[in-house]
């Protein structure tokens, strides 16, 4: 397994802004090291956009790594918003883990103008 | 100054001259160049010789026009002796007209330009005050050659003045008209009759004032007699000097002068109005033994509102009239119902009249059983301008009112109508006494009649109220039920309210669905004023109302501002109301209020009043009666739900889905039962039954008989009849029931072989995937407990993959007052639309379906599953490690869309896959690094079914126990059935995929 199963993608913005890019498939093969990757690049964040639309696969392994992101949010430590690709597995576990604020954008239309940031 | 006359010289007629040889206009003006020797010199002297003996005198003129060429005068150009002596213009010759007579008549000036201009003759007598016998003359007037000349012949007829003076003393009119048809002369009869004088009508060129409908015909008429001079007969209507409108009957003669010229009509006419009258009355005196004869025929068979209505029809012919109907006074006397009226060139009045509207004070004479007479509405003194004008705008010129007195009081009234004015005769009034009296009887055997009908169909509307009631268990429903059983039978609108519940307005329904929220507006509305809300609470207390005319103000009670609500109540204010306590149960106390706002119907009598009350009385009892019903319902439905299994065998090749329904039906809980069974050999068993009898007791059987069914199963052969037999032989033991139909199915998976036995219950349904029906039908034996059966039948069919079974208790098929065929028919077509749905659906919308076409009257049973083999089997053993999830989910990705499935269940499959093996993969073997995981994963048309399968030892919950708990939510949340079994050689996680059925395998 030369190939990694899944890429991180982060690109910091102003602001302590980093948008979180995830390509490919989450297990439990890899849970552990994307969510400790996250972890430490997010750590001074305020503000922070997952998106999930390139995720071909994401389990309850990968529901870890955002429900510990949506506890920090709800701590009030982070603006979260996680962006998910319609009928894509990333949208149907986390619609049924009850993940909070989870917002799904139509990848047809604008992305980012159709998320929804947290408050 | 030529110019005045040339452009009026068209000469179109020269009467009766010779063609001249060559004609020189001649000039001419005020001082008359041409002089009198132009027409008659010295050369003409034999001519002037004849004419001055002539004995008529002969005058040539000619005129004399003005700036704008109008003839203002005419001058003598030559007189003859006796002319001179005749007008008494002595030496005329030269001068003009005027100058002898400086108010010159205005005959004389027209005749002038007529004659001189328009190239007319004129003929036409004339006095003349030139003669010392101040004498009558026939004047003849012609055209001469020259334009502006004319020649005026005047014969003395004073032999005629005599008669003419007689005429002035003679009873009749008589007239002369010249020969264009103008008015000539008159007598002293005719100018008193018009309110002329002689002279004014000569000036002002009068003409007889004629009626419009009648005039034209009298005109063209008159006209065609001048010019073909012939007699003349006329008829037409004038108006007197009192404005009056008379008729006038004229004959005329041709009258002509010295030598049969034709010098106009002599006519003579007579008021013929009164005559008119007269003979009308003669003539309705014989058509009255015709009337009564024919009155009387009608009478007799005057048992319905068609005879009734013919006698109206007979009398209005009879007497001409516009309109003729009976109307029935309320109580009150204030109002008038016409069901049906005879009526002529106006519209109906069909509805309800308020009477005092077209007259207050007469109306109080018809109530006091007086006969109102009214010629002539637009000039009656007792009618107000306003009733005057409310009953013109119904065209009615002149009415007759003729009361039906009952018991001293006026109860009805035969009315008649005259489009105009019309002054009733002695005769008539009897004609519509007579007739009012002579279908008296008729008339009230008629009202008894009706009264007795109404009676009959509110009787019967309450009986079925009361038998459907009883079927219900909402109070909703009951309520809503109860309103609408009353309208439109009783009244136009109904509500039930409770007025001291939070819910306030409980049912309402009006005959208008229009107007059915604006009534649930005002009845609202009447909660938020206090008064009326006490009177509600009254009501609902016990002390009903009826409110038997409520019509005056109709927008004041309603504070809205809003224009179209006020437009809408005042078409809603109720006319006629009754509000009546309805006893709502459970200690809650409420009214029931119908009202009528149609102007077409009667209001309420003491009659409704006590019909209203003692349905109110009734429906109570029967609502106190089905709440302790409903509660009843309740703890059987419970006991009920309770005795049937909780959950039903899952089976991957039968995927079996059962319903119980009792909930609309109002109870009839108790019977009804399913139950599923596997054996060792992989055989399953469905049994669907129904015990008689619905309480309790029946639950309770029903209950002891599935559980003994249950038990015995295990022990017997998978055999269907063998199975029914068992439970036959339980149900006739000392804890069994009384009666019971059951059907039972038993399913060879791996063949799809179905035997089944079925006693006495309806037949079992299997639709093909393609929609092809059968009726399991064979293997027909008694019911349970009913005879002695020694061996019960049984029968085998085949399932094709993808068949659906349905099994079912008569309730879900069964309705009152149909076949059992329709109601399977109409199962087979809901079954047939829903086909390609998962089977849980399926189960769901028969019995919505059902229950949409006629709420079923009996508890309702349904078991229905899909014969499902595997159409295609992958099975995988990997290794239980890490590594190999993201290899299995590439090889399921290929699997799966190599077999045609794509979308959902392919997401689906992965994650739940995913997490069955994760799960393994992190508990089953934590100590183990060789452990395998087995997955099977099937394709079953309608679903996918995978089976994980571990042979480790799973290890106590741990720190990590909650992780493990999310991935057992994401599997339960996306499978339709999971089911997790250990035992100590592993665990077995089975999960059912749907997927859509596709339309090839699906319905065709």
């Amino acid at each position: 397994m030369n190939e990694p199963l899944a890429r991180l993608d982060l690109i910091q913005q102003p602001d302590h802004h980093t948008i979180a890019t995830l390509t490919g498939e989450v297990d439990l093969t890899n849970a552990d090291r994307i969510q400790r990757e996250l972890t430490d690049a997010t750590e001074h964040t305020s503000t922070l956009t997952v998106d999930l639309t390139a995720v071909e696969y994401l389990d309850s392994q990968g529901v870890r790594i955002l429900q510990h992101l949506t506890d920090r949010h709800r701590n009030g430590n982070l603006r979260l918003t996680i962006i998910t690709a319609p009928a894509s597995i990333a949208h149907d576990i986390l619609t049924i883990t009850h993940i909070p604020h989870t917002f799904v954008a139509d990848l047809q239309v604008d992305p980012p103008s159709t998320s929804a940031e947290l408050p | 100054m030529v110019v005045g006359y040339l452009r009026r010289s068209v000469p179109a007629i020269v009467a009766h001259e010779q063609p001249a040889p060559s004609v020189t206009p001649v000039d001419l003006d005020h001082n008359g160049t041409s002089g009198p020797s132009r027409f008659l010199d010295a050369s003409d002297a034999d001519l002037q010789v004849l004419f001055r003996a002539l004995g008529d005198g002969l005058g040539v003129c000619e005129t004399i026009v003005d700036e704008f060429g109008d003839v203002v005068d005419f001058r003598y150009v030559w007189v003859n002796p006796l002319f001179e002596a005749f007008t008494g213009h002595v030496g005329a010759a030269g001068r003009t007209a005027r100058e002898f007579t400086p108010e010159l008549l205005p005959v004389w000036v027209q005749t002038a330009a007529r004659v001189g201009l328009g190239r007319e003759t004129v003929r036409f007598e004339q006095q003349l005050g030139g003669d010392a016998r101040n004498g009558s003359y026939d004047v003849l007037a012609l055209p001469l050659l020259a334009p502006g000349r004319f020649a005026v012949v005047l014969k003395d007829s004073s032999r005629r003045v005599a008669w003419q003076d007689e005429f002035d003393d003679l009873p009749v009119k008589v007239w002369l008209h010249d020969a264009t048809g103008r008015q000539q002369w008159v007598n002293r009869r005719f100018c008193e009759f018009f309110g002329v004088t002689l002279d004014e009508m000569r000036i002002t060129d009068w003409r007889m004032p004629t009626h419009p409908d009648d005039g034209e015909v009298y005109a063209r008429d008159l006209a065609e007699a001048v010019s073909d001079e012939k007699p003349f007969h006329g008829l037409v209507r004038t108006r007197r000097a009192d404005g009056q409108w008379r008729w006038l009957e004229s004959w005329a003669r041709p009258h002509r002068g010295a030598g049969g010229a034709f010098l106009g009509h002599l006519g003579m006419s007579m008021d013929v109005t009164d005559r008119g009258v007269a003979e009308e009355t003669l003539r309705t005196a014989t058509a009255l033994d015709g009337f009564r004869a024919r009155l009387g025929d009608a009478a007799r068979m005057a048992a319905d509102p068609v005879e009734v209505q013919r006698a109206a029809a007979l009398l209005g012919e009879h007497l001409g009239a516009s309109r003729v109907y009976y109307a029935e006074l309320d109580e009150s006397g204030q109002f008038g119902t016409v069901q049906t009226d005879f009526h002529r060139g106006v519209p109906s009045v069909v509805g309800r009249h308020r009477f005092d509207a077209h007259g207050a004070v007469v109306m109080s004479d018809l109530r006091a059983g007086r006969t109102i007479v009214v010629d002539d509405v637009a000039h009656d003194e007792r009618l107000t301008g306003i009733q005057r004008s409310v009953t013109t705008g119904l065209d009615v010129g002149a009415w007759v009112m003729e009361p039906l007195i009952r018991s001293g009081r006026t109860i009805a009234a035969l009315v008649v109508h005259h489009i105009t004015a019309h002054v009733w005769t002695d005769d008539e009034l009897a004609v519509i006494n007579e007739t009012m009296h002579r279908t008296r009887e008729a008339l009230a055997q008629l009202r008894a009649e009706q009264s007795l009908r109404v009676g009959h169909a509110r009787a019967e509307a309450v009986a079925r109220l009361v038998v459907e009631l009883e079927a219900q268990t909402s109070a909703d429903a009951w309520h809503q039920m109860i309103v609408e059983a009353l309208v439109p039978l009783v009244a136009d609108y109904a509500t039930i309210e409770a007025p001291d519940q939070s819910e306030y307005l409980l049912a309402a329904t009006h005959v208008d669905p229009t107007q059915l929220e604006t009534l649930r507006v005002l009845r609202l509305k009447n909660r938020e004023d206090a008064e009326r809300q006490n009177s509600t609470r009254r009501v609902a207390q016990g002390e009903a109302q009826l409110l038997a005319a409520v019509a005056a103000r109709p927008v004041e009670v309603v504070h809205t501002n809003e224009s179209e609500a006020h437009d809408r109540v005042s078409g809603l204010w109720p006319r006629s109301s009754i509000v009546a306590p309805l006893d709502l149960g459970g200690g809650v106390k409420g009214v029931l209020l119908v009202g009528l706002v149609d102007a077409g119907r009667d209001h309420f009598t003491s009659d409704d009043f006590e019909f209203v009350q003692t349905t109110a009385l009734r429906v109570g009892l029967v609502l106190a009666a089905a709440r302790l019903r409903q509660f009843e319902h309740g703890i059987a439905l419970q006991l009920q739900k309770a005795l049937l299994p909780d959950t039903i065998r899952w089976h991957p090749d039968l995927v079996i889905e059962a319903r119980y329904d009792a909930a609309s039906a109002m109870l009839d809980v108790g019977g009804d039962w399913y139950d599923t069974f596997t054996w060792p050999d992989g055989r399953v068993g469905i049994m669907v039954g129904d015990v008689v009898g619905h309480n309790l007791a029946s639950a309770a059987a029903m209950g002891r008989l599935r559980a003994a069914t249950a038990a015995l199963a295990s022990h017997l052969d998978p055999d269907p009849a063998q199975l029914l037999d068992a439970v036959d032989r339980f149900a006739k033991g000392p804890d069994g029931t009384s009666f019971a139909t059951a059907v039972c199915v038993i399913v060879e998976p791996s063949t799809g072989q179905l035997t089944y036995s079925s006693a006495g219950h309806p037949p079992v349904l299997v639709i093909s995937p393609h929609g092809v029906v059968q009726h399991l039908d064979g293997a027909q034996s008694p019911p349970l407990c009913a005879l002695i059966v020694k061996a019960r039948p049984r029968a085998t069919v085949t399932l094709e993959p993808g068949s659906l079974v349905i099994m079912y208790s008569d309730g879900l098929v069964e309705r009152r007052r149909e076949r059992l065929d329709d109601g399977i028919a109409r199962l087979e077509h809901a079954a047939l639309g829903c086909l390609d749905k998962p089977i849980a659906e399926i189960a769901d919308r028969l019995v919505s379906d059902m229950a949409a076409f006629s709420p079923p009257s009996d508890d309702v049973v349904i078991a229905c599953f899909r014969y499902t083999p595997a159409t295609a089997v992958l099975n995988i053993q990997f290794p239980a490690k890490n590594d190999e999830l993201a290899p299995l989910r590439s090889q399921l990705r290929v699997w799966l869309h190599d077999h045609g499935i794509i979308g959902q269940p392919v997401n689906d499959v992965l994650l739940v896959v995913g997490e069955a093996c994760s799960n393994a993969i992190e508990h089953a073997y934590l100590d183990d690094t060789n452990g395998t995981i087995d997955l099977e994963l099937a394709n079953r048309g309608s679903h996918l079914v995978a089976r994980i399968v571990d042979h480790g030892t799973w290890r106590q919950p741990g720190p990590h126990n909650h992780q493990r708990g999310r991935g057992t939510t994401i599997m339960q949340g996306i499978s339709t059935h999971y089911t997790r079994e250990s035992n100590t050689h592993g665990t077995t996680v089975t999960m059912m995929i749907l997927q859509p059925i596709r339309t090839d395998v699906a319905l065709a």
